[in-house]
Parts: C-alpha cells; sequence; structure tokens
C-alpha cells in the first residue's frame, strides 16, 4: 500500500465551503463507456459548470476549461456505492429497536481520509447507512465525494431520503438475546415493524385531529379549553414519510424467508420502491422480487461470516439479473469501495452477465436505487458530470482510476496524488499511532459500535456485517 | 518590597464622624499603582477608590476620602481588572459514569439521558472545592458556573469569587444553559445521531407545551425540563454550547439554524477553522486555555516520518494561534477555564504570549471586559472603572514579566492578600466533555 504520510500536501481543500462546487473540463477522444447506450471509440465529453453538455467528436474547447487527453484511456460514469459507512463519526445507534429519526447526514466526517481512497478507485458517491443493529435504523446520506469540502457539501442536494431496516441476526442479537427487549426472534422482527407502523399511522390521524381542533378553537374565538398540543414526534414523522412514499427503503437482509416476508410486510402497508441490501439468498426469491418491483444490493463474492450468510453463490447477482431485479454491487467497507469494478467484473465470471449489465450494477442501477438516476449514473448530455477516466476497460483487472471527477471538479488524479491527504491533523499523538490506525477491509461495517452492547459471549461470535 | 499601609483611615473616622460622606462601610483605596485598563491602556500613578463593593473613583487625581484604608503602591504595582472565568466546573460533582455496557433495560429518564436544563449550581457545588480559593489566587474574581455532564447539564450562573464562600456568592442566576453534543453513554442517545435527534425532540417538545401554556389551558402540563427550553426557544438565552472539534462546531450551527437558538461557544480549540462563520454568525468564544503539548522535536527516522512531523508541527501551531485566528477574523474572544487547572493557567498565557500571537493588551481584554461582556456584564464588570463592580487583581510587575507575582485580589471590595505563588504543579489541565 501507497504511504499516506510522506508529503505536506498543501491543502487548499479545507478551507469553508460555501456552495457545492462544479467545475469544467474536456475530456478529449476516449472511449466514453455511456451505460446509456453503446461504448463511443474516440469520442469527447464536455463538463460545463459540473455538468456534461456535449458529447462527440472533435468538439471544441470553450475559453478557459481544461483539456485532458483520454487517448487510449475508458472514461465511465463515477462508481455509485449503494451501501456504505465511510465518513461517518457514528454508525450505530444501538439503544432502540427503532431509530427512525437519527440522521447519518449528522455524522458525516467530511475529513474521513477513506473518501479520498474511494475516489482512487473511481467512486463519486456512497450511500452513508445507518448501520443493522436495529430493525429500523436511521436516515441514510447520500454523499457525492467532494473531498476536501465541509460536510454539508458533501451532502448531495435534493437526494431522496432513505432509510435503514435490518433483518436477522443483528437485531435480534442486539436487542432481543440477554436484554429482554423485542425483538428475539425474526417473527419479533416482523412485529416491531407493523407495530411502529401502526403507530406512526395512528399519530398521522393525532396530529391532523389536533390541527383541526386547532383551527376550530382559533375559528371560535378561543372560547373554551385550547386542544392539547400533539407534539412533533422526530421519531414517528420519519414512519409516517415511509408510509407516505417520501423514503426510500433500504433493508439489510439475508435470508430469502424474511426476505419475503417484509415484501408481504410493505405489501400490506402499501410500500413500493425499496432495496435489500446484502440479500445472499435473494437468488431463491428473484421472480418474486421482481415481481414486486423490489431491488438488491449485494456483494459479489462475500459470505460465512455468520450463520445467516452460509447459503450464498456467486452467481447470486447472475440470477437477479436474469429475472429483471434492478441489482447493485456494493461495497459495506473501506477497503472493497477501492475496486468495486473488480467486484463488478465477478458478475461477469460467475453467470455471464454481459459487460454492460456488469457495469451497471456499480453505476446506473444504484443511482435508481438511490433514486438519483435522473441526475448521474450514465453518461449523457444534461447529466451531472461524475465521472471516472481509467487506464484500461474498467472490468479489466489491470485497470486503474486515472482521474475522477465529481460534478465536473478533479477530486482525483494519479499523476497528482500528493501521499498525505489527511485533512483534519492532530497536534498530538504518536507517528507510530497514525501508522498504527490505517486498517483494512474490516474496519467499517455494520455493526460498528454495538459491542458494547453484546455479552462476552455474543462477542466470541460476533461479527461485522 | 516594603508597603505602606496607612492608617490614616481609622484616625480620621475618629475624628469626624459628622462628616457629610462618612458612611457605615468605610472605603478603601490604592494610590501610586499602575492602572492597567481592559482597553490595554494605561494609568500611572492611579488612584483606585471603593466601597461597598463598587469602584467610586479611578484616575490619576482621585480624591481619596477621608475615611479610606489606604494601600499605597509605591509607584511598583499594577492593578488589573479583575478576572473573570467565563464558564467553569470547579466544585461540580462528576457525571455519573457510564456503565461498561450501556443499559436498555432501564427506563430513560432525563437525568440518565444527560437533559437537564433546568438543574441550578446552588444545590450541587461543593463549596470546599479547593479550586475556588486556587481561582482566587490567580487572580480571577467572577466566573460563570454550571454542572458537569452530557448533553444538557444545568444552568449557567455568575460567581464571585471568595474562595470557600464562593458558591454562596452568586451574583447572577441562570443566565443561560449549557450545552454539548457530548453522548449519555448510559441510555440513549449513546450516538452523535442520537444526540442531535434529541435536540429536535426536545425543542418539539418544548415548543407544544409552550404553546399550550401560553393558551391559558388549567390542563396543561408541567415540565421543569422542558420549561428550562423555553428561553432559550424564545433566543431571550443562549446555549453555552461546548464544542471543541470543527466537525462539532458546525454540527452546533446546523442545530441552531434548524431549531432557532442563539450560542456562546465554549472551549473551541478547533475555533480556528471556523473563525470566518463564527464571526459572520457573530457567535462569541469562551476559549479554552488549555493547549496541546509541544510536539517531540526530534527529527524523524524517515522521509515519512519527517513529512509527518512537519505537519504535527502546523498543527500544534495552529492549535496555539487559535485565539490569534479567532481575533483577526473578527470574533469576539472570552475565556472559560472548562475544567483547566487554575495551576495551568499562568503556563498557558505564556505560551500565548510568547508562540500564540497575542498582546498582553489582548490577553487582558479576553480575560476580563471580553467576558464580561459575553456574559452580559460589561456595565458591571471587566474594567477597572467608577461604578463597576470593584474586582481587581494587584502584581509586582506587568502580567507579561515572567518574575511577576500576585499580592492582591479584590473581589466585589473585598481584598485578600496572596502569600505564596500557588503551585502549578498537577499538570496538564483536565478538561471536561
Amino acid at each position: 500500500m501507497k504511504s499516506l504520510l510522506i508529503t505536506l500536501i498543501a491543502l487548499g481543500l479545507a478551507a469553508t465551503a460555501t456552495a457545492q462546487p462544479k467545475g469544467s473540463v474536456h475530456i478529449r477522444n476516449a472511449n466514453v463507456i455511456t451505460i446509456s447506450g453503446e461504448t463511443l471509440p474516440n469520442t469527447d465529453v464536455l463538463v460545463e459548470n459540473g455538468r456534461i453538455t456535449r458529447i462527440g467528436a472533435n468538439l471544441a474547447t470553450p475559453r478557459g476549461v481544461e483539456v485532458v487527453d483520454a487517448t487510449d484511456r475508458y472514461l465511465m460514469p463515477g462508481i455509485i456505492d449503494a451501501h456504505s459507512h465511510i465518513a461517518l463519526s457514528g454508525v450505530n445507534e444501538p439503544t432502540h429497536p427503532v431509530t427512525a429519526e437519527v440522521r447519518m447526514a449528522d455524522a458525516v466526517n467530511a475529513y474521513d481520509v477513506s473518501i479520498y481512497r474511494a475516489l482512487g478507485g473511481g467512486v463519486t458517491i456512497s450511500h452513508a447507512m445507518h448501520g443493522s443493529a436495529n430493525v429500523i435504523g436511521g436516515q441514510g446520506a447520500t454523499l457525492k465525494h467532494h473531498y476536501g469540502e465541509e460536510a454539508e457539501n458533501l451532502l448531495m442536494k435534493d437526494a431522496p431520503r432513505t432509510i435503514k431496516f435490518a433483518l436477522g441476526e443483528n437485531p435480534t442479537r442486539v436487542h432481543g438475546q440477554g436484554n429482554n427487549v423485542q425483538p428475539r426472534t425474526r417473527m419479533g422482527v416482523e412485529q416491531v415493524i407493523r407495530e411502529h407502523f401502526d403507530a406512526a399511522l395512528d399519530y398521522k390521524r393525532r396530529r391532523a385531529d389536533y390541527a383541526a381542533a386547532l383551527q376550530t378553537w382559533e375559528r371560535n374565538r378561543r372560547r373554551g379549553t385550547a386542544p392539547a398540543p400533539v407534539a412533533r414526534d422526530a421519531r414517528l414523522d420519519v414512519l409516517v414519510d415511509i408510509l407516505d412514499g417520501k423514503i426510500l427503503v433500504h433493508c439489510h437482509s439475508y435470508r430469502s424467508d424474511e426476505i419475503s416476508m417484509l415484501m408481504r410486510v410493505f405489501k400490506d402497508y402499501g410500500i413500493r420502491n425499496y432495496t435489500f441490501q446484502h440479500a445472499n439468498e435473494a437468488f431463491k426469491v428473484a421472480p418474486e422480487l421482481a415481481a414486486h418491483g423490489a431491488h438488491t444490493s449485494i456483494f459479489s463474492d462475500w459470505w460465512a461470516y455468520k450463520f445467516e450468510v452460509y447459503y450464498s453463490t456467486s452467481y447470486n447477482a447472475a440470477i437477479l439479473n436474469h429475472y429483471g431485479v434492478v441489482n447493485s454491487i456494493n461495497s459495506d467497507s473501506g477497503e472493497l469501495i477501492r475496486h468495486l469494478n473488480h467486484e463488478a467484473a465477478k458478475a461477469v465470471r460467475y453467470g455471464g452477465v454481459s459487460e454492460l449489465d456488469a457495469l451497471k450494477m456499480i453505476t446506473i442501477n444504484p443511482a435508481i436505487q438511490l433514486g438519483i438516476d435522473k441526475r448521474v449514473g450514465t453518461i449523457e448530455v444534461g447529466k451531472e458530470a461524475d465521472l471516472a477516466l481509467w487506464s484500461a476497460h474498467p472490468l479489466s483487472i489491470y485497470a486503474i482510476a486515472d482521474i475522477t471527477w465529481v460534478d465536473g471538479v478533479k477530486r482525483f488524479d494519479r499523476m497528482n496524488d500528493p501521499a498525505d491527504m489527511r485533512i483534519r491533523v492532530s497536534p498530538e499523538g504518536k507517528y507510530s499511532d497514525t501508522v498504527a490506525s490505517i486498517s483494512g477491509r474490516h474496519e467499517d461495517s455494520c455493526m460498528q459500535g454495538v459491542l458494547d452492547f453484546f455479552t462476552f459471549e455474543q462477542m466470541e461470535h460476533s461479527h461485522d456485517h | 518590597m516594603k508597603l505602606l499601609l496607612s492608617g490614616s483611615a481609622a484616625l480620621l473616622l475618629a475624628g469626624s464622624m459628622t462628616d457629610a460622606h462618612a458612611q457605615a462601610v468605610p472605603a478603601q483605596a490604592f494610590t501610586r499603582v499602575t492602572l492597567h485598563r481592559a482597553d490595554g491602556s494605561t494609568v500611572p500613578n492611579a488612584t483606585i477608590v471603593w466601597r461597598n463593593g463598587a469602584f467610586e473613583t479611578v484616575g490619576a487625581n482621585a480624591t481619596i476620602p477621608f475615611d479610606a484604608r489606604v494601600i499605597d503602591g509605591g509607584d511598583s504595582l499594577h492593578v488589573y481588572p479583575g478576572l473573570i472565568d467565563g464558564l467553569a466546573e470547579w466544585g461540580m460533582p462528576d457525571p455519573p459514569r457510564p456503565p461498561e455496557r450501556p443499559e436498555r433495560t432501564v427506563q430513560v429518564t432525563n437525568e440518565r439521558a444527560g437533559v437537564m436544563p433546568e438543574r441550578t449550581v446552588g444545590p450541587i457545588v461543593k463549596a470546599d472545592a479547593a479550586e475556588f480559593g486556587q481561582a482566587r489566587n490567580h487572580g480571577f474574581t467572577l466566573m460563570g458556573l454550571a454542572p458537569r455532564g452530557p448533553l444538557l447539564p444545568g444552568q449557567v450562573s455568575v460567581h464571585h469569587v471568595h474562595g470557600d464562600r464562593t458558591a454562596a456568592s452568586e451574583y447572577r442566576s441562570n443566565i443561560g444553559v449549557k450545552a454539548n453534543l457530548t453522548p449519555s453513554r448510559i441510555v440513549y442517545p449513546t450516538t452523535i445521531m442520537g444526540v442531535m435527534a434529541k435536540y429536535r425532540q426536545l425543542f418539539y417538545d418544548a415548543r407544544a407545551l409552550q404553546t399550550h401554556q401560553a393558551s391559558g389551558a388549567a390542563n396543561a402540563d408541567r415540565d421543569a425540563s422542558l420549561e428550562a427550553l423555553f428561553p432559550i426557544a424564545d433566543r431571550t438565552k443562549a446555549f453555552h454550547f461546548v464544542a471543541d472539534d470543527r466537525e462539532s462546531i458546525r454540527r452546533m450551527f446546523s442545530l441552531s439554524d434548524e431549531l432557532g437558538f442563539n450560542t456562546i461557544l465554549v472551549s473551541g480549540k478547533e475555533a480556528h477553522t471556523q473563525a470566518a462563520e463564527l464571526a459572520r454568525r457573530k457567535v462569541p468564544v469562551l476559549v479554552s486555555f488549555a493547549l496541546p503539548a509541544k510536539p517531540d522535536t526530534t527529527e524523524g527516522k524517515t522521509d515519512e516520518e519527517r513529512a509527518w512531523k512537519e505537519r504535527q508541527s502546523q498543527a500544534w501551531s495552529a492549535s496555539v494561534r487559535n485565539i490569534r485566528t479567532l481575533l483577526d477574523a473578527g470574533v469576539l474572544v472570552g475565556f472559560a477555564s472548562n475544567g483547566l487547572k487554575p495551576g495551568d493557567l499562568k503556563k498557558s498565557i505564556e505560551l500565548l504570549l510568547t508562540e500564540g500571537g497575542l498582546t498582553e493588551a489582548e490577553m487582558v481584554g479576553i480575560l476580563t471586559v471580553n467576558t464580561a461582556t459575553i456574559l452580559g456584564l460589561q456595565v458591571v464588570a471587566g474594567d477597572v472603572k467608577s461604578g463597576n463592580l470593584a474586582d481587581m487583581v494587584v502584581t509586582t510587575a506587568p502580567i507579561t514579566d515572567k518574575s511577576t507575582r500576585i499580592l492582591y485580589t479584590v473581589t466585589a471590595g473585598d481584598l485578600t492578600e496572596i502569600k505564596a505563588i500557588p503551585s502549578a504543579a498537577g499538570g496538564r489541565g483536565r478538561m471536561s466533555e
């Protein structure tokens, strides 16, 4: 691993930001993998003020716009990771089975060097999620990788709201086993969801009743006793918004029976447009998922880290794709996020997914799952210029990302890649401690911050996702 | 040095009790001292007269009342306004220690969650805390006090620093509510996301209760915690918000914008990274003087380690120049000990003057009038002038002089002779939260 600690960089990056930055660039003579259509050889892409304005041969360069010669290289949309925990100061609020009110946007750590490492793998957007400790966890944050800006400029403006649900072993272990808090079983998980949805419906009615009573009291010139207010409830507000279709659900799940269970629950409550995360057994219910319009976001080949994740296959992506399920391949890891192109390539190897469909799994498909597909995920005129330029075809094991742009702003350039990209440097501490703090694949995971809640016996069998 | 303590007051009192100016409480005075005003100006050969806890006359030609007990400075003493600590936690009991594992089967009470904005200092302060005497020995005459703990530990009150009488010497009660983003670690909220959500819910609940009570409904609930937030929600009082790192300061901004409250930033060790924004928002800072230890300057063994050390050195310099950066941006900066030990203060002041880029006048302003202004006490404290609280500290030399030592501290007119320089032992200050 290339060291991060060699050169002092002049970080013009850390200035207080005022608006999401936008840049311009003329990328000349690339093999353009549009995702929306054919790959275009020897093609220029012009980016102006953060958006793709022209695609074609021999485009004129507007005055003052940088030109990048991309001859023999491949330009594709920036990779989108639909399941991530990088750039967060906290992951799990594991004190209640339902914590819908917490927002990962409140916990964004814009100074996490993992963002830069992800850019080095061509990843321009990650979905920062709550962990899987709770049946209904916190609201997600869709982050544009504007490394060097403050947190508010990483939050993708006007991206749809999302929320994490979790089924199976994690919530039952954190809350049920040894703590006498529902849910202790998969049956309990279902009931927690139903009970909270019912409570949200009741809350919505009570809020409406109060608003009507208040209006009547005001109309009657405040005669009689004022109605007792029904205070806003931060938790139930969010659940109401889920039921009203304003929030996209991303649900941690593994087993096909619990996947089927949640589809039934959501059908009962009229919830659509949701994504199963991990979903190692999704291949067993692929037709049903397609019928419900449910999406999946999976690992290419990561399993067996706990009991419910043993029944798994590398062919999961291919089977889901065959049945028309919108599937993405995610990282859930600060390490895996750096080579999601290789993870996508495995779908070609295991099951013969077409190269285009494999690339869709790390571009437009996660964009669909995050509700941002009209803005990113393909190279089309009018779209936001989140782009990655590769040294070779991105599904090649030899391909490396040379340049990564976010909204047309160059955020990673392998030719200008200072060794020390930390934004925040502590005035105290030892060099050896900093080196020791750099760790790998299991650093960021769904179960961060919950070990405190386990008994010793549970910790003996703890896992990461 | 030998001081001349005049006995003239007693003699005069005995001889002219019918004088119109004779009062029940005799005046006291310093003569022939160098007065250092809060604005950085000096008045040589000054006379300072105080009575009944307040300054009567101050200046080069001030008249000494006949009944005054006079201390002659002999042209060698220096008088500064009494130092003010914007937010101390001295005498405050330790917050409950979180258990090894957060408890989830117990009831989530406000106390366990750290939601106690109604809690006042009086019932919990330890009157015999040694720091009160030490603070006076270091020149402090007024301090903000608030309970310790996560989230919303309680009210801020202002006390005269009177040694073991400090706890009972409240000057202003409940001027604001102490706040921070520290999770409870006992029950919900245990994370920063939970803390932010908790603030939102508290404000939703407070506003609903306030609406109900304002409607005149006889059946409106009472809730001391939520009612303590009414003046914050109304912006008639501010959160004294303890935050150090830059992301916490930005989260404070975010909550303030969303929920509509005013803030005073307390501690702010990385406030320099947000100096422009603090200035734009007119958020004052009661800054910490707890400084990071100077990095090891031995040369690194590799290029990588040398580069790392260079960046650490720059980070250290930025930390020590935190206040300088804030002042340059136009931020109003006062002082808060916030857990710093009184004995560590002198070392920090020396470092701030030598490597922090501060002038003596700026230092005096930060420790006096600026802090008074931030606490809303600028018309009664923070400077040696007629009508103000008679709070001052008397030294043998300017405070920038390493040989200087404190001879007297005067708190609301009460003069205490400081017999010896308190030991600076005890190492670096411990910061709360």
